[in-house]
Formats: structure tokens, sequence, C-alpha cells
């Protein structure tokens, strides 16, 4: 699922300014989205589901713009934060919901939820689970990126995945990822501050500073090295690392 | 004896250290100023009681009537304390991880669990009662008897401070005994008060009066019930405790979820509502506030229609649109904290909207159920006005409410405590819903009986009639505001 980004602006006061003259994700590419805390990526993720107006410009998914219509969403899966989990639920019952919201009935929930199941330790599913809100961080997270694969989407937006797991399940998370994409075909955004796994994940990295796209290039042997080499540039000088 | 004191210690720099800060300790003095106003008001009622009794009911003994009262006032007490007051087991949380031991733990949250307001209150109103009533002229007992009578009625006090633990804790851990437990209680005192068996008031009397004449064998009796509340409470916190402590090990087998694709988008996110209700402190509290206040008012609207005639409208409007009117107001913002959540998946603006409106005409409905046996009992006559009134409700009073909550903008934290919070309350919300009440009451002042039956059923028909335009128009409402609900909802609570 194609997702194109139009002269998009969206401005908080004068603090602060995202602007996107243009960015396009080919069907079927994994797109990581890189930067400092507050250079924007949330918010690009949260224009890109409609849960913000833009100021200027549209982002479209599929050829839809997200504002015009609710189509897109049926084809669109995400996880971006707390928000989007239901925290008085059990996990069973959340990915039941959820389940239920993209026409996925009990006994294809069931089936599509087996190869996760690995992926949560202690007792986070099951007779004995507790809600969402007992959870630790890193379970709550699996619970929300577990929902968003589970519908199998043609487009996966993911905020900051491999944040608050422990390394087993970040490597489990790349693998289901991968997977994802060979098996479904699924187009993904994906933002982290983890440099390491968003080069092992994606095919595109861009990088947004202060709410510009500073740099955006294929994902190569020697874009670990570009990238930390560029953020040290930043923590060396005054924050932004556009001149770098 | 230092586990204890380190415990104490460590509860009293928490509850100084919470309310050190500028909003928390404004709350705090405002909490204190209502609970102190409270206490006095009590203090005052207690005081004047038997001139209260004389004037309702000239004639009675006023501590006879008083014995008669004790051990329904206890188990409405205990009702109050249900719907009100914090459960011991979260007091347990912060010492989960450290070394105490369990024993003196339980204990310790046992015995600090009495710093309730509630638990100042009870007293607030027994101690003038029984100093100006029971131990004094003319009525009053020698002071033996009087002091085994407040003994019995402390005790009585702290029965109900424990049996709600218990319950509470029984609700936590086995919804089903809890449900049964609940049922069968509310069962038997219903059964007493509607087949004049009158057991209870009959019991009260024996128990009091039996003191009050010497016969201190009955102090074994409030004495037995607190001790088995105790006894109740303590157990079930220690398995509260192991409960804790055993989740880790407990395998994972599949639980049915309880959403379905044959239940339909609606009723999902009905249910999705119903558990949000359900397990959140502050929407059950309410609901359940709501509950109480439609068994407790409902019977005074309904005596008081003997001195004015628009009593029957506002017992009509207020028994079955209260739950939707106060639950209603927020129908957005309780959904706050997964608000993006919802708006990122797809579930469509008139599903939403379709699925809350009918779960605010559910909720008018149970309302009816709640108080229909007061109805039948006090006043028959009002049923079919009543019947009317529910009418308008579902038609219009649901459908209002539902529109003025798309102006819902404040992020609300529901499962913190519902008691004394009105976070997402204003003003506004009560002045916007007086276009629903107002004027059916001006039609009742205006209109006889049958002309204000004919009007709202019809007003109300017409307004159901209207539902899938009502829908249709707030979800169109709905996307327009989407974006603005959304940014208030992501503000930190």
């Amino acid at each position: 699922m194609r997702l194109e980004a139009q002269r998009l602006v969206k401005r908080f006061g004068d603090s602060f300014t995202l602007s996107i003259p243009q960015l396009v994700v080919e069907d079927g590419a994994a797109f990581g989205l890189v930067g400092n805390n507050g250079a924007g990526k949330t918010t690009f993720l949260r224009l890109a589901l409609d849960l913000l107006p833009p100021d200027e410009g549209h982002v479209a998914l599929g050829g839809a713009r997200v504002d015009e219509g609710d189509d897109w969403k049926t084809r669109v899966s995400a996880h971006l934060d707390d928000s989007f989990l239901i925290d008085f639920l059990t996990p069973d019952e959340f990915l039941s919901f959820v389940g239920s919201t993209y026409d996925l009935d009990a006994d294809t929930v069931e089936q599509r939820l087996a190869p996760y199941r690995d992926f949560f330790t202690d007792d986070v599913l099951g007779q004995r689970a507790r809600y969402i809100r007992d959870l630790s961080m890193g379970n709550a997270k699996k619970v929300g990126v577990v929902a968003a694969l589970l519908p199998r989407p043609d487009l996966l937006i993911l905020d900051e995945p491999f944040a608050n797991l422990d390394p087993r399940s970040q490597i489990q998370l790349k693998d289901l990822l991968r997977r994802q994409r060979t098996e479904h075909g699924t187009t993904m955004v994906i933002s982290s501050h983890d440099l390491l796994h968003v080069t092992d994940v994606c095919e595109r990295i861009a990088v947004l500073d202060e709410g510009c796209i500073a740099r955006d290039e294929p994902t190569t042997e020697e874009t670990l090295k570009t990238l930390e080499a560029y953020f040290s540039s930043a923590a060396a000088g005054n924050g932004s690392a556009r001149a770098a | 004896m230092s586990t204890y004191v380190r415990l104490l210690r460590h509860r009293w720099r928490r509850f100084r250290r919470g309310g050190a800060a500028g909003p928390a300790r404004v709350k705090r003095g405002i909490l204190a100023f209502f609970g102190v106003y409270i206490a006095g008001s009590l203090a005052a009622c207690g005081w004047v009681y038997y001139r209260l009794v004389g004037e309702v009911q000239p004639g009675t003994n006023p501590v006879a009537a008083a014995n008669g009262l004790m051990l329904s006032a206890a188990a409405a007490f205990l009702v109050i304390r249900f719907f009100t007051q914090r459960s011991t087991a979260m007091a347990l949380a912060p010492y989960l991880a450290r070394p105490v031991p369990r024993g003196k733990l339980v204990r310790f949250v046992q015995l600090s669990s009495l710093a309730s307001l509630l638990n100042v209150f009870a007293p607030a109103f027994l101690l003038p009662l029984w100093y100006r009533t029971v131990l004094h002229d003319p009525f009053g007992a020698p002071a033996p008897e009087a002091l085994a009578w407040l003994a019995a009625a402390l005790m009585l006090v702290l029965f109900t401070h424990y049996a709600n633990n218990a319950l509470r804790l029984l609700l936590a851990q086995d919804a089903r005994a809890f449900a049964w437990l609940a049922a069968t209680g509310s069962a038997l005192l219903v059964a007493d008060r509607v087949g004049g068996t009158r057991l209870l008031p009959r019991a009260s009397t024996a128990l009091f009066g039996g003191l009050l004449d010497g016969a201190f064998a009955w102090l074994a009796v409030p004495a037995g019930l607190l001790a088995a509340a105790w006894g109740a409470s303590e157990r079930l916190l220690r398995r509260s405790l192991r409960r804790d402590d055993g989740l880790a090990n407990t395998g994972a087998a599949t639980v049915p979820a309880g959403f379905s694709l044959q239940r339909g988008a609606t009723r999902n996110l009905m249910l999705l509502e119903l558990k949000l209700v359900a397990r959140n402190r502050r929407p059950f509290t309410l609901v359940g506030i709501s509950a109480l206040l439609i068994v407790t008012y409902g019977p005074l609207l309904v005596v008081g229609r003997d001195f004015f005639s628009v009593v029957d409208a506002v017992t009509g409007l207020f028994v079955t649109g209260l739950l939707a009117a106060s639950y209603g107001q927020l129908m957005f913002a309780w959904e706050s904290r997964h608000f993006d959540g919802l708006m990122a998946r797809p579930v469509s603006p008139r599903t939403r909207m379709r699925a809350k409106l009918l779960l605010l005409q559910c909720g008018c409905v149970a309302s009816l159920v709640v108080a229909l046996p007061f109805l039948v009992w006090l006043a028959p006559d009002l049923l079919l006005l009543g019947a009317g009134f529910l009418l308008y409700n579902l038609g219009i009073t649901c459908p209002f409410v539902l529109f003025f909550s798309l102006w819902n903008r404040k992020r609300l934290a529901p499962q913190r405590s519902g008691l004394f919070n009105y976070e997402g309350f204003s003003v506004q919300h009560w002045v916007g819903i007086l276009p629903v009440f107002v004027p059916p009451l001006v039609l009742a002042l205006t209109l006889d009986e049958t002309w204000l039956l004919l009007s709202v059923s019809v007003v109300g028909l017409s307004g159901m009639a209207l539902g899938p335009t009502w829908t249709r128009t707030f979800a169109r409402l709905f996307s327009r505001h989407r974006h603005a609900m959304g940014a208030g909802f992501r503000k930190s609570e």
C-alpha cells in the first residue's frame, strides 16, 4: 500500500513545524524513520493516520486521502503508543476486539495468534492473564505490536516498536516483521531511536531533524555507520545535525 | 513491633508528601473542609435526633425507634461503603516486593484501612445521638447498659468496614461468588421488607433493646459479626497476596475473550463500554451512585407527591433519566485513554454513535428495572407516567446527552476513585442539560396528567423514530470534531 505525503505542513505555534514537501513510500517497502526526540516522527505518523489535521498538504494511503474517508482503515494497522491499547481489557480480550474490528472471527484470531505465542513470555495470554494496565511496559508493547500485526494489514505503522523490549524480544520482533513483509507483502513505516534494529528491518531510512527530512537513503552496509556519524555530529554540535 | 512502626512511618510519609504539592494540597484542603462540614452536620443530626423523631412521629420513643433501625442502617451503610470506599488490596501493592512478613503486612493493612472518612462520619452521628438520647433522660438508660449499646453500635460500624473490605476483595477474586452473595443478600432484604416479616427491624430491636434491658450477652452478636467480617477480610487479603505471588507460575490457556464477529460491531462496542464501566473505579462508582440515588431518592420523591404535583414529573424524569444524564455527559471522555487507537481502526463513526446511543437507552431501561419495585410498592399509579417519561428519556434525553458529549475535550483517568471526583465535569455540563429537563417540567406545571403523559410519550416516540437520523447526524458531527477531541484527550491527565 503506497504512502504519499504532499506539501505536508503541521505547525505547533511558533515552537515547532513539521514540513515535508514530498515523501513517497512505495507499495511493499519497509521504510524507517529515525530522529532525535521532538524531531517530528510521531507527529508524521499521526498525520498519516489522520489523528492530526495537517495545516497544509495531505497524506494519501493507497491513493486515497486519509482525511476524506475511512475506507483505508481496513487495510492499515498501527501501534504508536499506549493510547492504541485498551488498558482495562486482558490481552486476549484486546486482541479479540481488534480482530473483530477487522472482521476476523474468533477462530481466525486464534489461528493468527499462534506464531506470536512464543513472543509472549510469562502469562500475558491465557486464563490467569491480567489487564493490560497491570502488564510491564515491555509486555504491553508486545500486545500492541501483535495487535497491529494481527489483521495482516497492507500498511503497518509502528512507533518505537523496539523500545522497552528485552534483547530476546527485540530479535524476535525483527524476525516477525521480516516474515510479515515476506509472507504478506506488507508495507511498513517504522519509527525508531534504535539505529541498529531499524537498519536491520528497513530497506530505506529517512532522518527527520527538527521537522524536516534531512536524509533519505536506501539501507546499505554503511548506513548504520553513516547514521551514527550523523547523530554524533549532532551531539557534538548544537543539536541539529542537518549541516553534517 | 518494629515492622509495624516502619510500615506506619512509610504510610505517614506517603500521606504527607502526597499532599505537599500545589493542586494535591488544595484538593486535600477542600476534602478536609467538606469532611469537617459533613461530620459536623451529622453530629448536629445526632444531637437533635430525639427532637427529629418527635417531629416526624410524635409520641414515639426515639430510643426504641433507633433500636429498630440500627441493623437496617448498618446494611445501608455497607452499601454506601461498597460504592465509595477504597479496596484494601490496593494498599498491599507498595509492599509486595519488600521483605515484609506477609502476616504482619496483612494485619497492618487491615488496621490501617480504618483510616477512612466514613469511619469518622458514623461515630460523628452515633456519639451525640447516644449521649443525648440513649444516655440522658428522659429516654436514657443506666450507664452500663448505655455503654453496652454504644459498644454494639460501634462494633456494627467496624463490621460494615471489614465486611466491605471482604466484599471488595471477593469481587476482585471471584466475581461469580460475589454476585451470588450480593443477589442473595439483596433478595433476603427485599423479601423481608415486601413480605412484611420485618425480621431485620425485629432482630435490631431485640439486640439493642436487650442490651438496654441489661442482657449483655447480646454483645456477642455484633462481636461475632465483627470477628467474622475481620476473618473473611483477612483470609481474602492473604489469598490476594498468594494470587499475586502465584501469577507468574500459571500456565497460559485460552479464555473466551467476549468479542466476536458474530456479535456484530455495535454489540462489541457496547460490550467494550460495559467492561469500561465494570473495570474502572470512576464510571463504576458513578453508575453505582446513580443506582443508589434512584433507589433512595426515588421513594422520597414519590412520598413528596402529596405536596407538589410536579413531583410526579420529576420522579418520572429522574428515575429513568438520571443514569444517562450523569454517565452520558462524559461519553467520549471515558474512552479518552484509547481514543487514538479506536480512531485508527476500522470502526465507523456511525457504528460508534449507534452503540453509544443504544447503551444510554439500555441504561434508562435498566434504571426503570431498578426503580420498579419502589414504584409498584409506593406509587403504582405513577407507572404509566413513568413509562411515558421512559419514552421521553429514550427518544430525547439520550440523543441530547450524546450530542452534548461531542464537546468532551478533557482526558479522564477512569481507573481513579470516583468519590469526590468531578474531573471532566463543569458548570456547562449541568447548564447544557437544562433544555432537556426543563420543558417537561414546564408542561407538568401547565397540563393535567393525561395531557402530560400524552405529550412526553409522543415527543419521546418521535425522538426514538428519529434514531437513525440522530446517529447519522452525530456521526457527521463526530467526524468534524474528531481532531479537536483527540488533541484534548492526548494532553496529560
